[in-house]
């Protein structure tokens, strides 16, 4: 609202209301296009190969994959899930259904069904169930006919909430051994890299392939397991044509 | 935060004037005092602007 408002003030002492009112949408309500709902294409195998068709796929997955646990660890954390070695328990698969709803996300064609940060702004507000996330599907549900209204709602006026969330996950950084050198420097890479390269997938990356590098120079290595390296040869593979551009 | 087009750093500070930076501060300070007075809504309210 006060965006909003300040919108049409500063427009209207400028002398261009007429350019301020566009920004209103014609109609509040609008049906949700779903036209491309389940309309799958499997060209990209044609189009690129085989093999590059899977590395693109696997790259996607990767990105999915770290943003999905991070994002688990982050929000478990919030909300008081963790264990005392900051583990969520395993009595309930949320990763397994984290990647089912991505897969679903794929098949309306939409962007990926990933679990978002932003789940942290219900938690922040006290959501410890998952009825939390049944109401915000409704919401959502109904927000659908909506979108030209939410359009209305711009990015400045989101951006503190989002910041006032991001200062809450912190918090969690205090439960990070700091004396003990072979969990934080990882953990500091991760943390480090996540804003410097605006994604949580490149921090992610960093933290498993520094803590797998560490270990491995401690001769420590096999108390890893191996999807540990598995990731970490898969991120080096595709930091390679980075680490080759910004050598040439 | 911006991410600069040219210069040896990834990211650099945004230039504090414009209205959207108008809307911002003035949203990040009220939702901030409202979680300093632990209301219950405040991210809501912090983005509707209506205490």
């Amino acid at each position: 609202m006060i965006a909003i408002v300040l919108n049409e003030v500063f427009a209207a002492a400028r002398g261009s209301r007429r350019r301020a009112r566009r920004r209103f949408p014609a109609a509040i309500v609008q049906a949700p296009d779903l036209s491309t709902f389940g309309r799958l294409d499997f060209g990209l195998f044609a189009k690129l190969g085989a093999v590059t068709a899977i590395l693109v796929i696997f790259s996607i997955m990767l990105s999915d994959f770290f943003d999905t646990m991070g994002t688990i660890i982050g929000v478990g954390g919030r909300g008081g899930f963790l264990d005392q070695r900051g583990q969520l328990p395993a009595r309930q698969p949320r990763a397994a259904r984290g990647f089912a709803r991505a897969l679903f996300g794929g098949l309306a064609n939409s962007s990926s069904n990933t679990t978002y940060i932003e789940s942290a702004a219900g938690v922040t507000e006290g959501a410890r169930t998952g009825l939390a996330s049944v109401v915000t599907g409704l919401l959502f549900l109904g927000a659908m006919f909506f979108s030209p209204l939410a359009s209305v709602i711009p990015a400045q006026a989101t951006a503190p909430a989002l910041i006032i969330v991001g200062f809450f996950m912190m918090a969690i950084a205090r439960d990070i051994p700091w004396d003990d050198y072979e969990e934080a420097i990882p953990a500091f890479m991760t943390m480090l890299v996540m804003p410097f390269t605006w994604s949580i997938t490149n921090g992610i990356g960093a933290g498993f392939v520094t803590y797998a590098a560490i270990k491995l120079l401690r001769g420590r290595g096999a108390q890893l397991h191996w999807m540990v390296y598995v990731a970490c040869a898969a991120v080096v593979y595709f930091c390679l044509p980075l680490i080759e551009g910004a050598a040439k | 935060m911006i991410k600069p087009a040219a210069g040896p750093l990834p990211v650099g500070l945004g230039a504090f004037r414009g209205l959207p930076i108008a809307v911002f501060l003035i949203g990040f300070v009220l939702t901030a005092w409202l979680m300093a007075r632990r209301t219950r809504g405040a991210l809501l309210i912090g983005i509707l602007g209506r205490p």
